[in-house]
């Protein structure tokens, strides 16, 4: 169950950062006193870039963190926000701890697997939606809650979620 | 502080010096606690916890000292919970529990946890039967589980062709991860995911790309990474186990073979015991399918007519026997040459080189075929200290400097280089790599420095470090042959400055005089060399280079060497020591020395010549002009190895008389009169010296295939057809009578070599020889250096032999840097041809940074490569003409 396939789609074409993000990249390298320190902000640089972290990603973040390849994408798998696998335009990240669990996070995610047509770690065919099981994301105040690429959505029912599916095009 | 410690484990009370771990104090109390994670070549961790112990302390009073309790004994404070002995240092009056009910509990609990997820399958595991989980659940564990949640499970993975990964049964020691990353310096693999969901795997699960060593699969506590090749072949229990060496390096790693019947099923590592301990690279691990192979020659063969005709043994013996007895009494013994050996064990090289001196009285004996020029036998001795105790393998790992002379020891010496990479990653060696290439080793992560010389410019690069060094002051401990010669050394090397260095080796001034300190200032420091010099055209010269940067830099003293020869195969030491060179009787006594010799004659009831022989590319030449007229070849495929092909040709097809002793029917022995089929290292036994001159036995781990013999009866049978009254009934016998005879070997038995012998030193070590070295001449003509080396996955013809090595080692391919292909019009996978001097060769052309512009790399341990084909590399080295073949040649990737 916890066997995490193959990164599979390459995006045999990165080779280097894009002329628009050097500047960043050289930022996150510039706060640490050796490279590999970088290698987390160097992630994100990735995925805000790419979307995801395919395996020419993350050898360009190991060439630039001056990291052996296979810890780096250790290193990525261990964190669960990056993406390993491309996902949609919107990434729905449903919260299914406790609180969120009590206030209905269950029905609210079977709710968007109905509608959308997809399970957990899938994305529409239309390329727009990607929809996640998440832990805590510490709004538990206000469950239940889902995150959308960076914003927070709080005390969601079916219809609130719908009226805010509307919106993301 | 004091120096030692006194512990009580389990009422044991014991000394260990200050700094020992628990478990290490435990182990040498006799007391068992079970590790799991922790692993003697690596910083503790404390990552599984099944090592926990209670510990507790003598609590001390206001004065400092232990406070005693109303009967006078030691009061001591227990710690509130169990610690991990692998994690804990010792500490003086510690008081350690291993059986008490707080630590059996502890311990319990550990492996309950550790069983959570544990599938549980040990019927089907490879590992079962020597698995520590399994023993230790079988002695610490309960007997049933309270889980019954469903196990998390991951899907079975093959990580290339080595190994087999079942991440179900790992319990995340990270003994694994650690090894590749700290011992090989290759990272291939690591942790995905995290906590329970924890998994070793490789980059996005692709195949290792790695040096496929096997050492994660060693390490492994349980099955959760065992060997493909093994897979599903035997249970240990069913394998006999011999310990023996290791046929493919000078490094001698102790091997254990793992046998079923007449077949060799596995090997692996020795855990506590050989130079090498669990280590073992791909080749000592997955090298041995050339025992097993069908194709082994199983009579011997006599040509009659146009062919090679089988035969029986006396027969084989009597004809080899009559027809040198014919060459000589024709042509004098001078027509016959003996050829090979560093394959031999001591006991046989002793023999090869008696029956060539004593029976035939012939001093043309030379083991080193690939020697492109004459080397004098005793040019390592002295390059190495002249015989003074030298450093270990182990010291090795223990230098604060060192440097590699020329050779890549990922191919020539793997587990020399685990010993560096180890040294740089836990205890702050610095490496200085002089390579023209860009070679494992002088890679940025290993933090060292890479002296790039152009090819040619050897001689240059040393005495520019020997002049360096001498600018840093006079050494301590010369002997005084040294010091006396040191002013004349200084005069001769006084035009290498840094400067005019760096204009004939194009390594930067800078870099030169940095090394050359680093040498001269470390407390601990090694020099390593091997085939790169001593298979050198200029070779002599460069020995000498080697012995003056020795003595110069303080790496040899009147004490001891720090200067260590790194020979091509695995006896290449004891056959040198035996004297299988044209100038030199065992132990290094100069043939033309009448009191020297004078031993040997009475022990052998024979005259001995007293000219020097012919050296090796002396006798190539020789036997092509007709000059010899019988060759003896043993164990070498002399068409591969001689530096000239043409010439071995020539050479082979003009003889009256060639006989070989072979496992296989080489190209060589094809072309052989008679051909002896011998034993494998597997089916023999005596002794073999490795590259820290420490003698090993090794020992028979199966009966020798049907037909074969191993060579030193062979040597026997034929002195005794030529009338001499040999009468050595085992390979002990004959070390008995090296043990008499030969310096440096005198008194030894077989018994004291056991588990593993002594490095051996010779008590009146050899004169030295100061000099600087001469520049070859640049080798005529156009074209491209050839850069050669050795590769990891190939040494020997017998490597051939197997699926899994030339599987691994993939097509030979000449390497070229991007720049150069682009000026030659060569695109990745083009065919190029090779032209030399004296033939060409096509191999697909791959691109790689590492190899420097104006040259071309072609490794030549390959079968298909037969680098002497393009003629023998003379003067500073060799030129190749590269241009692509004709397109429709094109070779796939
Ligand atoms: S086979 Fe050797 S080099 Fe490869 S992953 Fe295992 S330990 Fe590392
Ligand atoms: S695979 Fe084996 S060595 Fe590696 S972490 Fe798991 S149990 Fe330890
Ligand atoms: S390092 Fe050398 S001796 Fe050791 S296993 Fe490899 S080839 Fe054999
Ligand atoms: S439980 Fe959902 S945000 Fe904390
Ligand atoms: S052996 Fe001590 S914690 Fe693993």
């Amino acid at each position: 169950m916890s066997h995490a396939p193959a990164v599979t789609a390459i995006d045999p074409e990165v080779r280097d950062w894009p002329a628009s993000r050097r500047v960043e990249v050289d930022e996150a390298l510039s706060h640490y006193p050796n490279r590999r320190s970088a290698v987390l902000p160097l992630m994100w640089i990735a995925q805000r870039e790419w979307g995801w972290l395919s395996p020419p990603v993350l050898r360009l973040v190991a060439r630039t963190a001056e990291l052996p390849e296979p810890e780096v994408f250790g290193i990525a798998t261990f964190y669960t926000m990056f993406n390993l696998r491309p996902v949609g335009r919107h990434h729905l990240q449903v919260c299914m701890t406790i609180s969120c669990s009590l206030m209905g996070a269950d029905r609210l995610f079977r709710h968007l697997e109905r509608k959308l047509g997809i399970g957990h770690g899938e994305t529409t065919p239309d390329g727009r939606f990607t929809l996640r099981r998440v832990e805590c994301l510490a709004a538990c105040g206000r469950g239940p809650c889902m995150q959308v690429n960076f914003d927070y959505h709080e005390n969601l029912d079916e219809a609130r979620v719908d009226a805010l599916l509307e919106t993301l095009t | 502080m004091s120096a030692t410690c006194k512990v009580t484990i389990d009422g044991h009370t014991i000394e260990v010096p200050a700094g020992t771990l628990l478990t290490d104090a435990a182990r040498a109390a006799d007391v068992h606690v079970p590790i799991f994670c922790s692993h003697q070549k690596l910083p503790p961790l404390g990552a599984c916890r099944i090592c926990v112990v209670e510990v507790g302390l003598p609590r001390r009073g206001p004065d400092g000292k232990p406070a005693l309790d109303s009967a006078g004994t030691p009061v001591v404070t227990w710690m509130p919970k169990p610690q991990t002995a692998c994690t804990t240092y010792v500490a003086d009056g510690m008081q350690v529990r291993t059986t008490s009910p707080e630590a059996v509990t502890a311990r319990k609990g550990v492996m309950e946890f550790l069983l959570v997820n544990h599938p549980l399958d040990c019927p089907v595991c490879d590992e079962g039967g020597e698995c520590q989980l399994q023993d230790l659940a079988f002695a610490f564990g309960a007997d049933f589980s309270r889980m019954d949640e469903a196990k998390r499970t991951f899907v079975s993975e093959d990580l290339g062709p080595v190994v087999k990964k079942e991440a179900n049964r790992c319990i995340v020691c990270m003994r694994c991860v650690r090894y590749c990353d700290e011992i090989m310096g290759d990272d291939a693999l690591t942790a995905h995911q995290r906590g329970v969901r924890t998994e070793i795997s490789s980059f996005d699960r692709q195949p290792l790309d790695c040096e496929q060593c096997g050492n994660c699969i060693e390490v492994c506590p349980v099955g959760a990474l065992t060997a493909l090749p093994y897979r599903f072949k035997a249970r240990p229990w069913d394998l006999r186990q011999h310990i023996t060496v290791c046929p493919y390096c000078a490094n001698g790693c102790s091997v254990r073979l793992g046998v079923r019947g007449m077949e060799i099923l596995r090997a692996r590592g020795t855990e506590h015991r050989g130079v090498n301990q669990e280590y073992l690279c791909v080749r000592g691990r997955f090298g041995y399918e050339f025992v097993n192979d069908a194709e082994r020659l199983s009579s011997p063969l006599v040509r009659s007519g146009g062919s090679l005709t089988p035969t029986g043994f006396d027969a084989a013996v009597d004809f080899a026997a009559a027809r040198l007895r014919e060459v000589a009494a024709a042509h004098g013994p001078g027509a016959v040459a003996f050829l090979g050996g560093e394959k031999l064990n001591l006991e046989e090289a002793y023999l090869y080189q008696k029956l060539a001196r004593a029976v035939l009285g012939t001093n043309h004996v030379d083991a080193r075929t690939r020697f492109t020029a004459r080397l004098p036998g005793e040019a390592v001795l002295r390059a190495t200290g002249g015989g003074r105790p030298l450093l270990s393998l182990e010291d090795l790992g223990h230098a604060e400097e060192v440097l590699v002379l020329g050779d890549d020891l990922q191919g020539e010496s793997p587990f020399a280089q685990a010993v560096l990479v180890r040294g740089q990653h836990q205890a702050g060696l610095h490496l200085t790599i002089a390579h023209p290439r860009r070679v494992k080793l002088a890679r940025p992560k290993f933090r060292g420095e890479w002296l790039a010389y152009r090819p040619g410019s050897e001689a240059a690069l040393l005495n520019g470090l020997v002049r360096a060094a001498l600018e840093r002051g006079t050494p301590d401990g010369l002997p005084s042959d040294v010091a006396a010669g040191l002013p004349a050394l200084r005069q001769a090397v006084a035009e290498w400055t840094p400067a005019r260095t760096e204009q004939a080796t194009g390594v930067p001034a800078r870099a030169i005089e940095a090394a050359a300190a680093r040498l001269a200032q470390a407390r601990r420091r090694a020099i390593l060399f091997g085939r790169a010099f001593t298979e050198h055209p200029a070779a002599a010269d460069l020995l000498r280079g080697i012995e003056s940067l020795g003595w110069a830099s303080g790496a040899l003293s009147a004490a001891r060497s720090e200067v260590m020869y790194i020979g091509p195969q695995h006896d290449s030491q004891g056959a040198l020591d035996m004297g299988l060179v044209p100038d030199l009787l065992p132990g290094y006594v100069p043939v033309g020395d009448a009191a020297g010799r004078k031993p040997f004659e009475q022990q052998w009831a024979a005259t001995l010549p007293a000219e020097p022989g012919l050296s090796a590319p002396e006798i190539l030449r020789a036997a092509a002009e007709g000059r010899i007229r019988a060759l003896w070849i043993v164990g070498d495929e002399w068409l591969r190895s001689a530096p000239d092909r043409a010439l071995a040709e020539q050479a082979l097809a003009a003889c009256d008389l060639v006989v070989v002793s072979e496992l296989f029917l080489t190209e060589t022995a094809r072309r052989a009169h008679v051909v002896f089929p011998v034993c494998s290292f597997a089916e023999k036994e005596g002794v073999v010296v490795n590259c820290e001159r420490r003698l090993q036995r090794a020992a028979r781990a199966i009966a020798p295939k049907r037909g074969t013999r191993p060579d030193w009866e062979v040597f026997q049978a034929v002195a005794r057809a030529l009338g001499v009254r040999w009468s050595f009934r085992t390979a002990e016998d004959v070390f008995r009578e090296i043990a008499r005879l030969v310096p440096g070997y005198r008194g030894r038995s077989w018994a004291t070599l056991v588990p593993l012998g002594p490095q051996w030193a010779l008590e009146a070590p050899a004169a030295a020889t100061l000099g600087a070295a001469r520049e070859g001449a640049p080798p005529a003509g156009e074209g491209l250096w050839l850069l050669s080396g050795g590769t990891l996955f190939l040494q020997g013809s017998l490597s051939h032999r197997g699926r899994l090595l030339p599987k691994l080692a993939k097509a030979a391919r000449a390497r070229l840097h991007p720049a150069e292909a682009r000026r030659l019009g060569v695109a990745e996978g083009d065919a190029v041809e090779l032209a030399g001097p004296a033939g060409t060769l096509r191999l697909p052309a791959a691109l790689d940074v590492e190899v420097p512009e104006g040259s071309v790399f072609v490794p030549y341990a390959h079968a298909e490569v037969e680098l002497n084909r393009l003629g023998a590399p003379a003067g500073a080295g060799l030129k190749v003409v590269v241009r692509p073949a004709r397109v429709a040649e094109r070779v796939g990737a």
